[in-house]
Parts: structure tokens; sequence; C-alpha cells
């Protein structure tokens, strides 16, 4: 049929120019297209395919793809009519500044007047409780040359450091402190900063930038969290603890938990994907960031498997020594002289001078390059006021009396902790979630699994009940708090601190008191 | 239909947003800045210019008298689709000191009119290829060598382009690692 249409057009058509050419052209156009296009399909179907493709999508892009009018936006400008200004304000629903967050408490707060030595004298109602809340563990917070160092250290330099670090902030109490803390810890330099939550927030964010990894316990507390969030790199979490591994934690307090066997399966994964993807090690920053004492948990990073795992897999260590810094170890150097390890394992560790120093602030140990990286690249410490040089004077008076007095207290607290730890332990209904050595503990309800957060609230009431019948007792004890926002909830605890000035008797007679109040509160 | 999708989408543009990184804090990262890794093609001058350069470089290959008409417009469709497919869908990141590492993970095509399709710039640079695969194929009548040439460049070219393919990265060929790893976030 397409060969007939071809043959009829061709018989009559007139070859020579005259008008009637012209007109027969005309009038014949349809045709002739028809004829010429119909023999090009014919003869050279690919010529007609991929021209028509071209032809096509090029017509597609300029006429039926609609333009989007992005030079406007791009450039910041976008003008609405009235109206759909008006709907625009219409529309919006403001979100709140806050989240509503369900009320964790139902109990009035507790609210304390002032400290005095090992009490806590209580507002309104004048009366007297042992402090077990403070983490002041070696009670330098308690003693007179802490506080004496900060007067005088006061009375030289006035009260404020007047700006960042590298503003006119550094005075020598900073540089001081720096070189106090780098000599006891037997490191090359150290990095003060004037917040001790900002010291762990900042210094991951330093070095783990967008694109690399992070592997990150679980039980981090926020102030990690937040430096995980901050560092914009991708972050995978392994297990702290689960329930089943809480149980192995009572028996085998020293060793405790599985989180290795995760991270080891993580590490394998990533390893994997390296091959797969052909990725190699260098690109990209790798790290493991693990607390030394986990703040939430009371029990000990397994130093010895992290070194092995990281070292085999190419990984970075960040340890956040917090808590772990003037508690653990037999001379207060934290988790590495603990496990008997040298501190140069540790490839960023920081330190916080807030609780067993009895100051503010907090300090970042390591290698030399470790420590100049941050002091362009550490937030916290560009972009924050240094600290008070009286609370520096205090934290390095703090690490004079650890190096002089550190190994009788510390043994005296490791004692002290072991006696409420175990005294805690054999309260009915309640079990010890943290390990014997740590001078935190932590005390959950007996058997109570891995929860939601119905159950974790309800749990808290309870366990406010019994904290708030212990002040009743005379023992002032804490409900761990965390917040909405964290990933991960940890097990709602009394959180007891221990220090070693604590008397056999006060540590005897705050067992005691719980055992009573949890008495009173589950048997009601 | 149309003018309602146009009318959602100026008022979801009303205030500035960009697509940049890939875990959602992109989004807040660069709120309100402009990417001036891209920010200069929006300009028709710039496409003045681009038009003047390609046509400039088929001048000077067509003078050296080594090509007949089809070899030079093939020499330079094969030129220019190199250097395109190299600047807009290979290399990443921008240049750009000052936008820490944002725009890492995307290619400049990607950046381009902050991950929109069919702006008016992307369009222009659709139709290039296009117009410079035509010359080569009609002036050859359709040779199989010349098609076997030309067309895989247009084709490349205008599959990369496509919005479907944004932020896709084929069994992770020309992937960032780190940013377009196999699993990112657990």
């Amino acid at each position: 049929m397409i060969s007939a249409i071809a043959t009829a057009a061709s018989d009559t058509m007139p070859t020579t120019l005259s008008w009637e050419t012209v007109t027969y052209y005309v009038q014949h156009a349809p045709q002739l297209y028809a004829r010429w296009w119909l023999n090009l399909v014919q003869e050279d179907p690919g010529h007609v395919i991929v021209e028509s493709v071209l032809v096509l999508f090029v017509l597609y892009v300029l006429f039926f793809k609609k333009t989007l009018n992005t030079r406007a936006p791009a450039l910041g400008i976008t003008h609405l009519t009235p109206r759909e200004v008006d709907e625009l304000i219409k529309d919006w629903q403001p979100e709140p500044l806050v989240p509503a967050v369900p009320p964790t408490s139902t109990l009035p707060t507790p609210v304390v007047e002032r400290v005095e030595g090992g009490e806590l004298v209580m507002a309104g109602t004048g009366q007297r409780l042992v402090n077990m809340v403070a983490f002041d563990f070696l009670g330098f917070g308690q003693g007179r040359e802490v506080r004496a160092a900060a007067v005088a250290a006061m009375e030289k330099y006035g009260c404020g450091s007047c700006g960042p670090r590298g503003f006119y902030g550094t005075i020598d109490a900073h540089l001081k402190l720096e070189d106090q803390a780098a000599a006891f810890m037997r490191t090359e330099a150290a990095i003060s900063y004037s917040d001790s939550a900002a010291t762990v927030s900042s210094c991951i964010a330093a070095f783990a930038k967008r694109g690399d990894l992070i592997l990150a316990d679980m039980g981090v507390h926020e102030a990690v969290q937040t430096g995980l969030d901050l560092s914009r790199s991708t972050v995978r979490f392994f297990k702290h603890n689960d329930m089943d591994d809480l149980l192995r934690v009572l028996q085998e307090p020293f060793f405790g938990h599985n989180a290795t066997d995760e991270l080891l399966r993580m590490l394998r994964e990533v390893e994997q994907e390296d091959v797969s993807t052909g990725r190699r090690v260098l690109d990209q920053r790798r790290f493991i960031v693990v607390e030394g004492l986990y703040r939430n948990f009371g029990d000990l990073a397994p130093m010895p498997k992290l070194l092995e795992l990281k070292e085999k897999y190419h990984y970075r260590l960040v340890v956040d020594e917090g808590l772990s810094f003037g508690v653990l170890g037999a001379s207060g150097r934290g988790v590495t002289e603990h496990y008997g390890l040298p501190v140069t394992c540790v490839d960023i560790m920081t330190v916080s001078l807030a609780h067993a120093l009895a100051s503010i602030g907090g300090v970042c140990v390591g290698r030399d390059d470790v420590v100049d990286h941050q002091r362009l690249s550490g937030a916290g410490y560009c972009f924050s006021a240094a600290a008070p040089p009286f609370t520096a004077a205090a934290a390095g008076e703090s690490i004079r009396l650890l190096e002089s007095e550190g190994p009788q207290l510390l043994q005296q607290l490791r004692t002290n902790a072991k006696r409420l730890s175990s005294g805690l332990a054999r309260v009915n209904g309640l079990q010890v979630i943290s390990s014997e050595e740590s001078p935190i503990v932590h005390v959950a309800l007996a058997g109570a699994g891995a929860s939601n957060q119905q159950e974790h609230l309800q749990q808290r009431h309870t366990l406010e009940k019994i904290a708030e019948a212990c002040r009743n007792e005379g023992y002032a004890v804490a409900v761990s708090r965390y917040l909405q926002k964290e990933r991960h909830h940890p097990p709602a605890t009394i959180r007891l601190a221990v220090n070693a000035l604590q008397t056999r008797e006060q540590l005897n007679g705050c067992v005691a008191a719980v055992a009573k109040a949890a008495a009173q509160v589950l048997h009601a | 239909m149309a003018a309602e999708a146009e009318e959602v989408y100026r008022r979801k543009f009303s205030y500035s947003l960009a697509d940049a990184g890939d875990d959602g804090q992109g989004v807040i990262d660069s709120g309100g800045m402009l990417n001036k890794n891209t920010e200069w093609l929006q300009n028709p001058f710039t496409w003045a210019f681009y038009v003047c350069f390609v046509t400039v470089i088929w001048a000077i290959l067509h003078m050296t008298q080594l090509f007949s008409f089809a070899e030079s417009t093939t020499v330079l469709n094969v030129v220019h689709g190199l250097v395109t497919f190299l600047f807009f869908h290979w290399i990443k990141g921008s240049p750009d000191e000052f936008t820490q590492g944002e725009w890492n993970g995307l290619t400049f095509w990607e950046q381009l009119d902050a991950g929109l399709p069919w702006t008016p710039t992307k369009k222009f640079l659709m139709l290039v290829p296009a117009l410079l695969c035509l010359p080569p194929l009609l002036a050859s009548d359709y040779d199989s060598f010349y098609v076997a040439v030309n067309l895989p460049i247009f084709l490349i070219l205008e599959t990369a382009k496509l919005p479907s393919m944004h932020r896709v990265r084929i069994m992770s060929i020309n992937a960032t690692a780190g940013i377009d790893d196999l699993k990112k976030y657990h």
C-alpha cells in the first residue's frame, strides 16, 4: 500500500519550472512530503528514527516541559501576589519553640538551699541530707585547698577572661592548667575548654566531618551525641547493653558487655562494603567513639578489645573520659591506666574538669598535632569565651592534689564504691547495673527489661517515689533524667554518686535507706 | 493543573532552600545561601558566551582544513561531550572553600539551580547536545559511523541530565565515600 501511494504521486509529477509546476507542488505538498518520507522510512529507517528522536527531544524540552522560573528564588527573591502572601500567612502553623514534653515527674522537685561539706541543706524544711548525688568523687569540692586557689586567682585576675582563647582571652592560668594536665596525663599537649560538655562535642566535630564515618556506642551521653550530630558524619551506633547482657554485667562486672561483639560485626560490615564498592580505607576518616566510664550506665569501655579492633580495622579511637578521669586507675589517669595501657594508645581523649576535679570546664589531651588542630577547629575553643581564670586555677589545684593525695583517695573511693554497690545489690526488688569499681551506681528495678516509652515512664515514677522515700530517710539520691531528643534511652535508674570522704556508716545507712524505701514503695 | 503546580512551586520557593548534602542537615546548612559554584551559569550572557565559544572552536577546527564538515562537527561534538560530562556529571563538590563540604556529594549538574528540574538554565544546557548532534548526522546523511559516534554522546549526556537521574549513582560508579555509601544511617 505504501508503495502504491508513492508510485501514484510520482507518475504525474511535472519536471519543468513553470507556474503550473509551482501550483502543482503547492497543491500536492502533503502527498509529496508523505511520499518522500515513506521512501525514507523504507530506504533508511535508521535515519528516520534517529532524526525523530533528536527533533522530538528538542521539541519536548522546548515546548512540552514547562519551564520553572527559578531565577528569582535562586537569587533569594520571589515576588508573591498579595493573595499568595495572605494564603501563606493563613496556612502557617507555628511550631512550638520547645516540643511538648510529657511530664516526667508528678512529685515536687526537691530544692537544695546550700551544700555543707558532704551534706545538702534543703530549702524550706532545712532538712540535712547526705549528699549522694554530686559527682565530686574525691571530695575536692568540700576541701579548702581548691576553694583557696579559686579565691586567690579571683583576687589576682578578676572574674571573667573577657574573650575567647584566641582573642585576648588567654591568661597564664589557662596555659598553666594545660601544662599541668598534659604533664599529669603524660601526653605531649593539652587544650582547655571552658565547658565540659562543649569539650567532647567540639572535639569530635573538629576531627570528623561530612562524609566521615563514626561508630559510636549507643550508651554515650548527650554531650557526645551532640558532637556526633555536629560532625555531620555518617554515624552508626552499636549496642551498648541489651537486657540479657545486663545480667551478664552483674556476674561479670569487670569486662561486662558485649558491645565489642556488635562493634566487630559493624567493622566487618564496613570492610565488606569497602570491598564491594571498591572504596579505599583512606577515602574517609573513621572513628570509634566510646566513653571511658559510661555516665548513663556506670560501666567501663572494654579498652583492650577496642584497641585491638581499632588497630586491625584502621580506625581512630575517641574516648570521652569525662567521668573516668580522676576516678579510674591507681593514680586517677583514667580508663587507660585502669587497664594498664599507655595513654598514647587513645587518639583523642577528652577530660572533664567538672566532676572529680571539682571545677568547671574540660580538657582534651593528646599528641601535639591533635591538640594544635583544635586551636583553630574546636568550635568551643574558638567561639566561646575562655574559662574564667579562677576555674582554671581551681582545676590546676585539683590536679596538684590528685598527684599528691590521689592514690589514697582513689583507694578509699574504690572501697566505698564497692561497699555501696555490693550493699545495693542485695536490696530486694532492685538491681545494680553499674560495674563494681564505678563511683556512679545505677540502680534499676529488678527485671526491668527493654521497655517502651510508657513503661520507662512508669518505672521512673516508681523510682522517684523510692528516691523521695530515701530523702525522708536522710539520703539525697537522684533519679537519672534524659532528654527527650536522645536517640537511645538508657534504662530508668536511681543514680547514686560515691565519694572518697563518705564514711562506712553513711554508706551502710544509705543502703539501709534505699532498702527501706524500696520495701515501702514496692510492697505498698 | 500546571498553574496549580506553578503556584505550589512559587509558594514553596518563596523562601530560599537548597538541596545539599544527603542527610537532611544539608538543607539547613545551605539555607539562604547561594551556591557560588553554579550561580554564574544562570546568567543568559553566560549562555550566549557558551554558544559563541562552541562556535569559535568549530570555526577553528573548520579553518584547519583537515576535516570535512561532518568530521569537524563530530570532533566538536566528541570534545564537547567529554568536557561537559567531566565537569557537569563527574567532578563533585565546589571549589568554594567556605561551603564546609556541603556540596561534596553532588555533581555540578546536581548543584545547579538547587537541584530543581527543568529550569531555564537546565533546558538550555539540555538543548546543546541535541543541537550539536544533528549537524554531523545531517551532513553525513546518517552514515552509520557518524551515528555510532555521535548518537551515544547525545544519549549519555541527556540521560545524565534527566531529573530522574538526580543523585543516582549507578553501580556506585562515581560515588563519594561516606556520602553515597550503601548504608547511610543505622
